[in-house]
């Protein structure tokens, strides 16, 4: 890179990291000479909404841990008096008042309890390289309960933070309901539990996971969200409720709760197990349904979520997206599992589909050696680096699918999640059907090697 | 396109209030703040406070914005100061992410392990494209630091982007 792309590049980060901030809302301060600064709450709406009854817990572990033996993360706590509705709610030390021509006391950064031993990852989430939260399941006195551990040095290191008070049933561990974490920023992330009726409920933090609190599902307390991620300041979420025709995309700004749907919506399909996966990439963003094959998908552009014919939609099989681009979009496809084939491929087969136009038209590549993935992951910026994830192995092609290879072995379950934060940066869940155990592991070679997450 | 996101001078004119100075400026300030300081929460603050005390002892109508852009920075400079020991990176990292480029992403990490003050000359240079002059100008210092804290920003950030 020469001076000038460097520059340049460093011109687009600091713009677009800017262009990322949305000041809160403020009125002018009264012009005064000389006065005593009364107590001001900290502005912090995007940081403290209403608290769970978890917040009590995490904030005696906090003022524990300052004791302890440290290796754990650190988080930037800030104090200042709760204001949420939730009538459970703690209150949080208040900030003390200072003159009028001092700086009010800063964020102070502490260190995070260690993680509760025995914790099990279920479900993790990665913000930029170095912050990450990982949910899993950790034992209790009720059985397994959930907790939320969350790193800021890309996975070295751990620290507990809060999590909602459930305790996970069999369902939440093993099958189609299941638990989901996702951050949008460093601060705005949602925890979705689906339970054995498969009604899922969705908790909001926007304090980093200090504190979550219930939100409604925008799809109605029976509804199933099958998938949300967020993006772009934005998190969306695909939900189907009992009895509707089709399945709704609701989207929320990160820091706030007020979910929205889109006019787009999705067949559900005639099958019994239907799912949907969303896939996001700074603005841009798709999501596939599937009911045995493919029942339909909706893509986001600038004029919000829109129809989208996903590829496999000829396949009668299941699809996995990933996103290397806006432009860059990777598919695989379950090739004849409920009727015919794509010419040129054979029933029973996983066959990899490219893309460069945003997902507009798709470009077959060749056949992955893995049938019916979890999951598939491609490298921020670097559509040939791909990544499966299935039953006991993780493999990876690192030519755009000509090849491929096992990368990793699963210790003694099934890979249900593998996903990439940057080009370098991934990774993967495996979990042991019908038990708590889970382990999960991250790459930083771009998907070569992987290594156990240890919490 | 870049969004043209320089404070801009007020216009001289009677009848300005710190009112209308506010609404104009406070948005840009924290975004100012916060790329220095990483941290959207402590960067509002600065500006509140930077603004207080401002407001105290300059006429809105006499073109505030240097003046105003200079007292972030300082405030920035100072918060820093008092939290080097326990904010270290920590709070470019608790950041909103603004994009899964991941070059963007590399320098946002590469900018984070800077110090404070060639980090602070590189966004007075090259977001609010300020000359080397107006960036001396806010911080005090000499042009020649300025041309020096520019050079050794850059070189440290060429290094860890291309480790």
């Amino acid at each position: 890179m020469n001076d000038d792309e460097l520059i340049e590049a460093l011109r687009r980060t600091l713009h677009s990291q800017a262009s990322s901030v949305r000041p809160s809302p403020s009125t002018a301060p009264a012009r005064r000479a000389r006065t005593v600064r009364a107590t001001s709450p900290r502005r912090r709406t995007l940081l403290l909404a209403s608290v769970s009854t978890a917040i009590a817990a995490a904030t005696a572990a906090i003022v524990f841990a300052v004791t302890q033996s440290p290796q754990p993360s650190r988080i930037t706590v800030n104090t200042a008096p709760s204001t949420g509705p939730n009538p459970t709610a703690a209150t949080l030390p208040t900030s003390t008042s200072a003159p009028a021509t001092s700086i009010p006391t800063p964020a102070t950064t502490v260190p995070l309890p260690p993680v509760a031993s025995g914790f099990q990852p279920l479900s993790i989430t990665f913000v930029s390289a170095r912050t990450g939260w990982a949910l899993g399941s950790v034992p209790c006195t009720t059985g397994s309960c959930i907790g939320v551990a969350r790193t800021s040095d890309g996975g070295a290191k751990w620290g507990a933070v809060g999590a909602p008070p459930v305790t996970l049933s069999t369902a939440n561990l093993d099958g189609p309901a299941g638990v989901t974490i996702r951050f949008g920023d460093g601060y705005n992330g949602w925890i979705v539990l689906t339970d054995s009726q498969l009604h899922s409920t969705l908790w909001s933090s926007h304090d980093g996971g200090l504190t979550w609190r219930t939100v409604p599902n925008p799809d109605g307390a029976s509804a199933i969200i099958y998938d949300l991620e967020s993006s772009n300041d934005m998190a969306h979420l695909v939900a189907f409720a009992p009895g509707a025709t089709a399945q709704r995309i609701y989207s929320t700004p990160v820091a706030t709760d007020a979910w929205t749907a889109a006019a787009a919506t999705i067949p559900n399909g005639g099958g019994s197990v239907p799912s949907s996966q969303i896939v996001l990439l700074g603005p841009a963003g798709w999501t596939a349904s599937v009911n045995r094959i493919v029942t339909g998908g909706a893509r986001l552009g600038p004029a919000g979520w829109t129809a989208w014919t996903p590829p496999c939609s000829k396949a009668n099989g299941a699809v996995q997206l990933a996103a290397a681009s806006e432009t860059e979009v990777v598919a695989t496809c379950q090739e004849g599992a409920s009727g015919p084939s794509e010419p040129g491929t054979n029933p029973g087969q996983e066959w990899l589909y490219t893309s460069t136009d945003g997902g507009s038209t798709f470009t077959a590549v060749g056949s992955v050696p893995v049938q019916s993935p979890a999951s598939i992951a491609v490298a921020a910026g670097m559509p040939q680096t791909i990544v499966a994830a299935t039953a006991n192995k993780l493999v990876g092609s690192f030519d755009g699918g000509k090849s491929w290879t096992t990368v990793a072995g699963a210790t003694s379950g099934t890979f249900t999640f593998v996903g990439f934060t940057t080009a370098t940066q991934g990774v993967a869940v495996e979990q042991t059907p019908g038990t708590t155990t889970s382990a999960a592991v991250i790459t930083y070679d771009g998907g070569k090697t992987w290594a156990p997450i240890n919490f | 396109m870049r969004t043209a996101d320089v404070p801009c001078a007020v216009r001289s004119t009677a009848g300005v209030t710190w009112t209308e100075v506010y609404r104009d400026q406070r948005d840009s300030l924290v975004r100012l703040a916060y790329l220095i300081t990483g941290s959207q929460a402590v960067a509002e603050d600065l500006v509140q406070d930077t603004f207080i005390r401002v407001m105290a002892k300059v006429d809105p109508s006499g073109e505030p914005g240097p003046y105003l852009r200079r007292s972030v920075v300082n405030a920035c400079y100072s918060w820093h100061r008092r939290n080097r020991r326990e904010v270290r990176t920590a709070n470019l990292e608790d950041t909103p992410v603004a994009s899964r480029d991941s070059q963007q992403i590399e320098m946002w990490d590469a900018l984070a392990k800077l110090p404070t003050r060639q980090r602070t000359v590189l966004v007075l240079r090259y977001y609010l494209d300020l000359t080397e002059a107006d960036v001396a100008a806010t911080l005090g210092c000499r042009v020649g630091t300025v041309k020096s804290t520019s050079h050794r920003a850059m070189k440290e950030l060429r290094r860890m982007l291309e480790r």
